[in-house]
C-alpha cells in the first residue's frame, strides 16, 4: 500500500522534471527580460510539430529532430526578441502581455490550419515504455528519468552560463539594472535577443522530450505555459532552481491528485498552487 | 481642414450613436428573432468588453481570467433558479452578487502578483474555477446539463417571448454597465482612473489613491461580470465548464475588441465590438483564420497605434464623443496627455 | 585652437517631454583636456552628459566626436567609439563582483593603455575586494569601481557625472588626485560637479550652467572666484 504511494510520488517527482524543463525557459525571461511571453507554452508545442514533421516525413530518430531543431530555435528566439517583443518591453506592460497573447493565438490557430486538431505523439518504440526497477517494487520509466536527468543537467548549464561566463555576467547587468546597463554601454539590446535564443533552446529541449512523452495538439500551449508560470512562480521569482523545485512540486501534487481519479490531477496541481501561493506569495527560494 | 472635419464629425457621430441607442431599445418591434439574438449576443460582449477596458486601460489590471467571473455567474444562475428554485430574475440578480462574493478572495490572492504575473494568475484562478466546476455532478459535471423546461418557460410560454424578455434583460444590463461606467469616470474616482491611465507615478504623486481605486475597480467589475454570466446561461440554456468558462469567447475575443477598438476610452469598446460583429459575420466561414486575422491585427495595433481605432479617430477629432474627461476641451491639445501629464513631469537634474 | 575639438557641441537642446533641460547649448572639449562643468542641482548638468552618450529621450542639436557627428548611434557604439561614462550615483551592479562589475567596462570598449593591472595599480583595495560582491563595498570604493569601469574600456573621452557625490572628503580628495594622472595618458576628462572648489583646481577650462545655459566659460585661473558664483547662483 505504502510502496503504491511511493510509486506515485516517485512518478510525480520524474513528471516534475518535464514541467522544470517547460518552465526553465520562462524563468529565464522572467528573470532577465521581466516579462512572462504568454506564447511560451505554444511556443513549446510549435517545436513539437517541427519535431512531428521532421520525424514523420524526413524519417528522422527524434533525437536527430530535435538535435536539428536546438539551433532553429536559438535562431527563433532571437529574432523573436530582436524584431518584435525588443519593440514593445520598453513600453507598458500592457503592450508585452497583448502581443505576446496575439501571437500565442497565431501559433495555435496556425498549427490547427496545419495539422488539424488531432492529438500527436512522436514515435519511439522501446524509449517510451521501457522501465528499470528501483528496488521496493518501484518501476521507473526510462524515459521520465532521463528527462528529470535532463532538467536538472539543464538548470547547472544555465548556471554555468549565468555565473561562469562573460555573456552571463552581461545577462545578469542587464537584469538587475537596464539603465545602468545602457549607461555604460551594455548592448541590451543584443544580450536580450541573446538570452531569448537560449529560452528557445530550452524550449526545443522541453519540445523534444515532451513530443515523445505525452499527447499533444495544435490548442496544447496554454496548460504547458500555466504550469510553467506555476513553477515559476512557486519556485520563486528570479531562481533556476526554485523553478526546478516548483516543477517538482507541482508534479507530485498533480501525480498525488491522479492517485484518487484521474481527472483530479489538472486541479490538483493548480490548488496546491494557489493555496502554497497564499501561504507563500515569495515563492520557495525568491532571489527577489 | 481640420476645425470643418471636427464640427460636422463629432454632432454627425453622436446623432449616429443616439439613433443606435434608439435602434436597440425599439428591438424588439424591429428585429425577428435571430436578429434579437445577435443583438443579445452584442450586449453581452459590450458589457464584458466595457469591464475588460476599464480594469486594463484604467486601473492597470491586464485580467486574462474574466471568463472566470462569468463562470461563476452563469453556474451561480443555475444553482439559485434551479436547484434552489428561486425566482429566475433574482437568480439572475444573485448571480451578479455571487460573483462579487468570489471576487474578494480572488482579488486577495492574484493582488499580490503584478503586471504580467498577475494576468497569468489571474489565468490560473479561472482554469481552476473551471477545474472545480467540472466537479460538480450538481451541475452535470464535465459535460454540463441544461435548463430545465420550467425555468426556460418562465421568460415565456413562447421562443419569440423569451428571447424579447431575454433581449430585454441584456439590454437593461449593458445600460446599467453603460451608465456606471460613466458616472465612475465623471466622480472623483474617475478622474483618478484617468489619472493612472495617463500617468501612475504622477497620479500617485498628486495623492490618487492607487491600491483604491484597483480594488473599486476589481470589485465593481466582477458582479457585471457574473450577471453577464448569467444573461449568456440564458442564451444558451445550459451550463457547461467548457462554454460557460470559456477562455475563447469572455476573454480572448474581449482583449481583441477593447484593443482594436482602443484601449482607455469610454468609446473604444463600443467601437470594437461593433467592428467584431462585422467581421465576424463575414468572416465566419474561414474558420481558424479569422483567429490568425485577429491576431495579427491586435499585434499591429499595438505596435503602431496603440490607441487603437479610437485613437486614430482622436487624431483628427480631439473631443470626446461621449464626454467623461473633467477638463473642459482646450483646442488642440493632443488627448492623451491630460492636465496632469503636463503638470507633472518630474525635472531630470 | 588650430586643432579640431575631441568632442564639439552645437546648439544642444535636451527634452524630457515638454520640460527643456538644456537650451541650445554650444561646447567643445580638446584631447587630453580636463574640463570642468559646474551647476547648481537642475541646471542641465547630467543631461549634458547623457545625451552625449545618446541615453536622453529628446535631442537636438548637433554633437561631433573627432569629427564624426553622433546621430543615431547606439550607446554602445559611442562607448565603442571611446566614451566612456561614469553614472551620476556610480550605478554599479550590486550583485554582481567587483571584478564583474570591471570586466564589462573592459568588454564594451577596447585594449589600450588601462587594463586590470593598471586599475589594481591605482586602487590596490579593489585588488583585494575583487570577489566581493559590488555592494558590500563603501560609497568611496563603489567610485573607485565605477570609474575604473569607465577607464577600463579606455575611452578618449572620459565622462564624470558628480563623481564626488554622496562621499567623505578623503575619498573625494583621493579619487580626484587621480584625474591628472589619468590625463597625462592623453585622455580628455569632463567634470560635471556641484562642488565648484575641486573641480576647477583640477580643470583647464570650466563652463558653467544655469537653467539649461551656459551663463560662463573660462580657464579657472582667469576668472574670479566671486564672478564664478554669481553666475553659478544667477545673480
Amino acid at each position: 500500500m505504502i510502496g503504491s504511494w511511493v510509486n506515485q510520488i516517485v512518478q510525480g517527482v520524474l513528471l516534475g522534471g518535464l514541467y522544470a524543463l517547460f518552465a526553465m525557459g520562462l524563468s529565464l525571461s522572467v528573470g532577465v527580460m521581466r516579462f512572462v511571453n504568454i506564447a511560451h507554452g505554444d511556443l513549446i508545442v510549435l517545436v513539437s510539430f517541427v519535431i512531428l514533421t521532421l520525424t514523420t516525413n524526413l524519417g528522422l530518430g527524434p533525437l536527430t529532430a530535435t538535435l536539428i531543431t536546438l539551433p532553429l530555435s536559438f535562431g527563433g528566439g532571437y529574432l523573436l526578441q530582436r524584431l518584435l517583443l525588443q519593440r514593445v518591453l520598453g513600453k507598458d506592460i500592457l503592450s508585452v502581455i497583448l502581443v505576446t497573447f496575439g501571437l500565442s493565438i497565431i501559433i495555435q490557430n496556425g498549427l490547427q490550419g496545419s495539422f488539424g486538431a488531432d492529438t500527436q505523439l512522436v514515435r519511439t518504440e522501446e524509449f517510451a515504455t521501457a522501465t528499470i526497477g528501483l528496488g521496493d517494487g518501484i518501476n521507473v520509466g526510462v524515459l521520465p528519468l532521463t528527462i528529470f536527468v535532463a532538467a536538472v543537467a539543464m538548470v547547472l548549464l544555465l548556471d554555468l552560463l549565468l555565473y561562469r561566463t562573460r555573456v552571463g555576467v552581461h545577462i545578469r547587468a542587464v537584469s538587475e539594472d537596464l539603465s545602468a546597463a545602457n549607461l555604460v554601454g551594455l548592448p541590451s539590446a543584443r544580450i536580450f535577443a541573446f538570452a531569448q535564443g537560449i529560452v528557445g533552446i530550452t524550449v526545443a529541449v522541453s519540445a523534444g522530450f515532451m513530443s515523445v512523452w505525452t499527447n499533444f495538439d495544435p490548442t496544447s500551449g496554454p496548460s504547458r505555459l500555466l504550469v510553467a508560470f506555476e513553477a515559476v512562480v512557486l519556485g520563486g521569482l528570479g531562481s533556476l532552481w526554485g523553478t526546478l523545485a516548483g516543477g517538482i512540486l507541482l508534479g507530485v501534487a498533480q501525480s498525488v491528485g491522479a492517485k484518487f481519479d484521474v481527472s483530479w490531477q489538472a486541479l490538483a496541481g493548480n490548488l496546491v498552487f494557489l493555496v502554497v501561493f497564499v501561504i507563500r506569495p515569495q515563492g520557495l527560494f525568491p532571489k527577489y | 481642414m481640420r476645425s470643418c472635419l471636427r464640427l460636422s464629425l463629432v454632432p454627425a457621430a453622436r446623432v449616429l450613436t443616439a439613433i443606435g441607442v434608439v435602434v436597440l431599445v425599439g428591438g424588439p418591434w424591429i428585429f425577428d428573432i435571430p436578429q434579437l439574438q445577435l443583438l443579445t449576443d452584442f450586449l453581452c460582449m459590450l458589457v464584458l468588453a466595457i469591464m475588460w477596458n476599464l480594469l486594463a486601460g484604467y486601473a492597470d489590471i491586464v485580467s486574462v481570467g474574466q471568463h472566470g467571473f462569468v463562470g461563476v455567474g452563469a453556474y451561480a444562475f443555475f444553482a439559485f433558479a434551479v436547484l434552489l428554485d428561486l425566482n429566475p430574475y433574482a437568480a439572475v440578480v444573485l448571480a451578479g452578487v455571487t460573483a462579487l462574493v468570489f471576487a474578494i478572495p480572488i482579488m486577495a490572492i492574484i493582488f499580490r502578483l503584478r503586471a504580467a504575473y498577475l494576468a497569468v494568475g489571474s489565468w490560473v484562478v479561472a482554469e481552476t474555477l473551471m477545474l472545480a466546476a467540472g466537479k460538480l455532478a450538481a451541475f452535470g459535471g464535465g459535460s454540463g446539463i441544461s435548463l430545465p423546461v420550467s425555468v426556460v418557460r418562465f421568460f415565456g410560454a413562447r421562443p419569440t417571448e423569451r428571447y424579447t424578455t431575454i433581449y430585454v434583460i441584456a439590454l437593461a444590463l449593458a445600460v446599467l454597465v453603460l451608465i456606471t461606467t460613466y458616472l465612475l469616470m465623471r466622480s472623483s474616482i474617475g478622474l483618478g482612473l484617468t489619472a493612472m491611465r495617463d500617468d501612475e507615478e504622477a497620479a500617485g504623486a498628486v495623492g490618487v489613491n492607487l491600491v483604491r481605486a484597483r480594488i473599486l475597480c476589481f470589485l465593481l467589475t466582477a458582479p457585471f461580470l457574473g450577471l453577464a454570466g448569467a444573461v449568456i446561461t440564458l442564451q444558451k440554456l445550459r451550463v457547461a465548464p467548457g462554454a460557460s468558462f470559456s477562455l475563447v469567447d469572455w476573454t480572448v475575443y474581449i482583449i481583441f475588441i477593447v484593443v482594436i477598438g482602443g484601449i482607455g476610452s469610454f468609446e473604444g469598446p463600443m467601437i470594437g465590438t461593433v467592428v467584431f460583429f462585422l467581421v465576424r459575420n463575414y468572416l465566419a466561414e474561414i474558420g481558424v483564420w479569422h483567429f490568425i486575422i485577429l491576431g495579427t491585427i491586435s499585434i499591429a495595433v499595438i505596435l503602431i497605434e496603440p490607441r487603437g481605432i479610437w485613437g486614430m479617430i482622436r487624431r483628427a477629432v480631439p473631443e470626446d464623443l461621449i464626454p467623461v474627461s473633467h477638463a473642459p476641451p482646450r483646442p488642440g491639445s493632443t488627448p492623451s496627455t491630460g492636465s496632469i501629464g503636463q503638470v507633472m513631469d518630474s525635472s531630470p537634474g | 585652437m588650430t586643432v579640431a575639438p575631441l568632442l564639439l557641441i552645437e546648439q544642444l537642446s535636451v527634452f524630457y517631454g515638454q520640460f527643456q533641460a538644456l537650451h541650445q547649448v554650444d561646447l567643445e572639449i580638446g584631447s587630453g583636456e580636463a574640463v570642468a562643468i559646474i551647476g547648481a542641482n537642475g541646471a542641465g548638468k547630467s543631461s549634458l552628459l547623457k545625451a552625449i552618450v545618446r541615453q536622453a529621450p529628446r535631442i537636438e542639436g548637433t554633437i561631433r566626436f573627432d569629427g564624426e557627428v553622433l546621430a543615431s548611434h547606439s550607446t554602445s557604439s559611442i562607448v565603442g567609439k571611446g566614451i566612456a561614462l561614469v553614472p551620476e550615483g556610480r550605478r554599479l551592479f550590486p550583485s554582481l563582483t567587483v571584478e564583474e562589475n570591471l570586466g564589462i567596462g573592459r568588454d564594451v570598449g577596447h585594449r589600450g593603455r588601462f587594463g586590470f593591472d593598471e586599475i589594481y595599480a591605482l586602487f590596490p583595495a579593489l585588488q583585494e575586494k575583487r570577489r566581493q560582491l559590488a555592494r558590500t563595498l563603501s560609497g568611496g570604493q563603489q567610485q573607485m569601481v565605477a570609474l575604473s569601469r569607465a577607464l577600463l574600456s579606455n575611452p578618449r573621452l572620459l565622462l564624470c557625472d558628480e563623481i564626488s557625490l554622496g562621499l567623505a572628503p578623503v575619498a573625494i580628495d583621493a579619487l580626484y588626485r587621480i584625474i591628472p594622472g589619468i590625463q597625462a595618458q592623453g585622455l580628455a576628462v569632463v567634470v560635471v560637479e556641484q562642488d565648484i572648489t575641486r573641480s576647477l583646481a583640477i580643470a583647464d577650462r570650466f563652463y558653467c550652467l544655469l537653467e539649461g545655459r551656459v551663463n560662463l566659460a573660462g580657464r579657472p585661473a582667469e576668472v574670479s572666484r566671486d564672478v564664478i558664483v554669481k553666475h553659478y547662483f544667477g545673480l
